[in-house]
């Protein structure tokens, strides 16, 4: 009985300490970085991303802009964060926006699968529409998938597997 | 303290030490390649459709290739299947590495490929690396080469991609913090199992 009892405490104690760890990583806010980026400053005409949506996983959220500053990215609990040293979504490179994995952002950003739109609406009123190109989990350390490019696309990005570990990664063409 | 547990401690202390020098002494560090979603570097071959095979994997593939000269012995493959079942390959020539390194390389996934001749590249003993990602599926492609297909029952291909990367990331999302009923249901039977043990603690006494 004695052993039993200290087992079922035991347990316990192991399960609310993997839950506490589990709600300090969620609230991390370094969780959504890559590492060692370095970010490239591009000139804005003052336009911002202000919504995104992709109908195929039933995302419709507020873009907020973002800067990264030291090694922390900063990211909205409230929408899409914008990191907005990146282009301007619709406009030549490449425009990096991330969320956090809940359920209520992009949580279900990993069942989006190439061929599918996303819309993007900009703060002047245009609609830039882009295809799902490819899908990919990456470490955080591959920062080459945040590298310029001479198309305009977006990456779009949340944390993903074993303890937000890697990055899921899905990267859109400007539909013409 | 006993002299037994001191002595355990000291193995304990021994192991962790011996596994932190030893973890820096043999790390290897293999170099950076771009992901195929963003390829970088020189195109050096390029195939819109044909039959295509990757290291360490028996099955045959149908689909567009294309390869990326990276410098000094490196290059990314990008294969995209009919299906849209991406695999990506890193290739990186190891003239230079000794047995050891090139054994804990293949500890960390990497395949040896005696000579690169044989894959199309320059002699020599190359490490392969691969990855998935998903990419366009070519209209009517169906499932080619034993890959996962788009979930379609019928074979035909709805031109969307290949669900490789949903399946792991279901599985390996499990333990990853999105899930806040996930994470309330842990802390919630830690209570419960921490009350239940102090419930039959106090039964006994």
């Amino acid at each position: 009985m004695n052993f039993i009892s200290r087992l079922f405490i035991f347990t316990g104690f192991a399960f609310l300490i993997f839950g506490a760890f589990l709600v300090l990583l969620r609230y991390n806010g370094a969780k959504l970085s890559f590492d060692n980026f370095v970010e490239h400053q591009y000139i804005t005409s003052g336009v911002m991303p202000q919504k995104i949506m992709i109908s195929s996983i039933k995302v419709e959220l507020p873009i907020f802009p973002a800067k990264i500053k030291g090694n922390k990215w900063e990211a909205t609990d409230k929408g899409i964060s914008y990191l907005s040293s990146s282009p301007i979504p619709g406009s030549q490179g490449n425009s990096i926006l991330y969320g956090h994995n809940w359920s209520a952002l992009l949580g279900s950003l990993p069942k989006i699968k190439p061929g599918d739109k996303i819309k993007i609406i900009l703060s002047n009123g245009q609609e830039k529409n882009f295809v799902v190109k490819y899908t990919s989990m990456v470490a955080p350390s591959n920062t080459k998938i945040l590298s310029d490019s001479a198309d305009s696309r977006i990456t779009l990005y949340t944390c993903a597997g074993f303890l937000d570990s890697k990055r899921f990664v899905a990267t859109a063409l400007l539909k013409n | 303290m006993k002299l037994a547990t001191k002595f355990i401690y000291s193995i304990i202390l021994y192991t962790i030490i011996t596994l932190i020098v030893a973890g820096r002494a043999y790390a290897v560090n293999a170099p950076d390649f771009p992901a195929c979603s963003n390829p970088q570097g020189q195109a050096v071959a390029s195939y819109d459709s044909g039959i295509h095979g990757v290291p360490g994997d028996p099955t045959t593939y149908t689909g567009r290739d294309s390869v990326y000269s990276q410098g000094e012995g490196t290059l990314s493959q990008c294969l995209c299947t009919n299906s849209g079942q991406g695999i990506q390959t890193n290739w990186w020539k190891v003239s230079s590495l000794t047995t050891e390194e090139i054994n804990i390389l293949k500890s960390q996934g990497w395949i040896l490929i005696p000579d690169g001749s044989a894959w199309g590249l320059s002699e020599g003993p190359y490490l392969a690396q691969n990855s998935a990602f998903a990419c366009p599926a070519e209209k009517g492609g169906g499932n080619t080469g034993g890959g996962p297909g788009d979930g379609l029952s019928d074979g035909r291909s709805d031109g969307r991609g290949g669900s490789v990367l949903g399946a792991a990331t279901s599985v390996l999302g499990l333990a990853s913090t999105g899930n806040i009923m996930f994470i309330l249901s842990m802390i919630a039977a830690g209570f419960a199992l921490m009350g239940i043990g102090t419930f039959l603690n106090q039964k006994k006494n």
